[in-house]
């Protein structure tokens, strides 16, 4: 790959339509890297969400709205249908959402992330084509424009999703 | 029983008290600033022209002074300046912040930490440990920032001990189940969380630190007087984990304590509010402290 990746942040979105960039987001712990990809354009983006509901802070939602799956989900789909790609042919993909060894329910973030998630895709009649969330591990997520290819990396093993 | 023979265990923690001696001294103004606390009569004027002898460290803490995050509401141009606005136990605290700051700014292999990643994770704590305290209506307990800024200092001694026994701590923490800092207790012989403490003890800083951060894994067994500032930095800690903020190797093996939860009435809606204030000062923060 000649370019270095893209990286994505915690609460910030990036999408492109240069089929030589790559988009990668690190330590996805209970927060959710999301991506979106329609191969027939070649555009992409990647999400790096940490908190499920925008309500929570109607400020911060409008200063910082990649903080939330909510509101930030809604911004990224946007995004890429203004970049030309069509609901039909996006592949989308998610990771993260994982939780602490002992977890306890105030700590469930992961898992809420993750529950609002499925129901905005599904409000837009969506699909997951590929998850890996859960587990107590922290993990590296990776887009690639060239062929839409995603892999995660936790433990030290790159994985395909 | 620990996994490790006990001889390997005694030579490890000898080698890791010899690393601890190595660490670099604090500068002198930190503790000159902890005897004004604790002393009325301080000459203010005397102690700045002493930190004027001292220009890196006096610019640094008046940058951070003047930052967003702490709030001065006019420019703060003098030590002199800091003494009477923002008082003597914040500018203690900006002190230690600038001079540990740079320690803690290098990758640490051993805990699969990136360059920059312990300080932000420290930065995030300290951060986060106050914005709980205010979101909990409690009256914050004396220098939680510095307490939460330095609760893993001890990462950066056991770093090389880690990265050599690297295997044998994932497969301890696998094998027990448990958290990262249980597999550093059986592999060698104590966590990180004791290491700083012994880091801070030989920097004589005073024992609200020493003990909520020789605890803040631990926080059931903190000595009551300090049991509070213990309990928010545990938390504060857990939820930076939680949010991938710098966690490494031990991701999300961490454990949160029911007990501190419930001795500070934490809501899922605090801890949520909490992460979201603390993002949104942190870029600003890891510039001045880095």
């Amino acid at each position: 790959m000649a370019m270095n990746p893209l990286i994505v942040d915690i609460a910030d979105m990036k999408a492109s339509d240069n089929p030589e960039a790559a988009l990668i987001t690190y330590s996805l712990g209970s927060c959710l890297g999301v991506s979106i990809y329609d191969p027939e354009v070649r555009v992409g983006g990647l999400a790096h969400f940490m908190l499920p509901l925008s309500s929570l802070d109607s400020e911060k939602a409008r200063t910082r709205p990649f903080m939330y799956v909510d509101i930030g989900m809604v911004l990224f789909l946007e995004q890429m249908f203004r970049m030309g790609a069509r609901k039909e042919h996006c592949i989308v993909k998610v990771a993260g959402g994982s939780q602490l060894l002992d977890t306890n329910d105030i700590f469930r973030i992961g898992q809420r992330n993750h529950t609002v998630l499925r129901k905005i895709l599904w409000k837009n009649g969506m699909l997951l084509k590929g998850e890996e969330v859960g587990g107590a591990l922290s993990r590296t997520m990776r887009l690639d424009l060239i062929d839409g290819r995603v892999t995660i990396k936790a433990h030290g093993e790159t994985r395909e999703l | 029983m620990p996994s490790q023979d006990q001889a390997s265990v005694q030579q490890i923690r000898a080698e890791v008290a010899a690393q601890v001696r190595a660490v670099p001294t604090l500068p002198a103004m930190c503790q000159r600033i902890l005897m004004a606390i604790n002393d009325p009569n301080t000459n203010f004027d005397k102690l700045a022209r002493e930190a004027s002898y001292d220009p890196g460290l006096t610019a640094n803490v008046l940058r951070i002074a003047n930052s967003a995050y702490f709030g001065a509401a006019q420019e703060i141009g003098s030590l002199r300046d800091a003494f009477v606005r923002i008082g003597a136990r914040r500018l203690f605290e900006l002190t230690v912040g600038t001079s540990v700051g740079p320690l803690m700014r290098e990758a640490l292999p051993g805990y699969a930490l990136r360059r920059h990643e312990l300080l932000r994770h420290s930065a995030w704590t300290a951060v986060a440990s106050e914005r709980l305290a205010a979101e909990l209506r409690l009256r914050a307990p004396d220098m939680l920032f510095t307490a939460g800024l330095l609760h893993d200092i001890g990462k950066i001694i056991l770093d090389p001990f880690v990265e050599a026994h690297r295997a044998t701590l994932e497969a301890a923490a696998d094998r027990l189940h448990a958290n990262f800092e249980a597999a550093e207790r059986d592999v060698l012989g104590m966590d990180h969380a004791q290491a700083g403490a012994a880091v801070l003890r030989q920097w004589r800083l005073p024992p609200q630190l020493v003990e909520a951060v020789a605890y803040h894994h631990d926080p059931e067994h903190a000595p009551a007087e300090h049991l509070l500032a213990t309990n928010i930095v545990h938390v504060a800690n857990t939820l930076a984990g939680a949010s991938g903020v710098g966690s490494g190797i031990a991701e999300m093996r961490h454990s949160v304590s029911a007990q501190a939860l419930a001795a500070l009435h934490v809501k899922t809606a605090v801890v949520e509010r909490v992460a979201a204030a603390t993002l949104e000062t942190m870029e600003e923060l890891e510039q001045l402290l880095g």
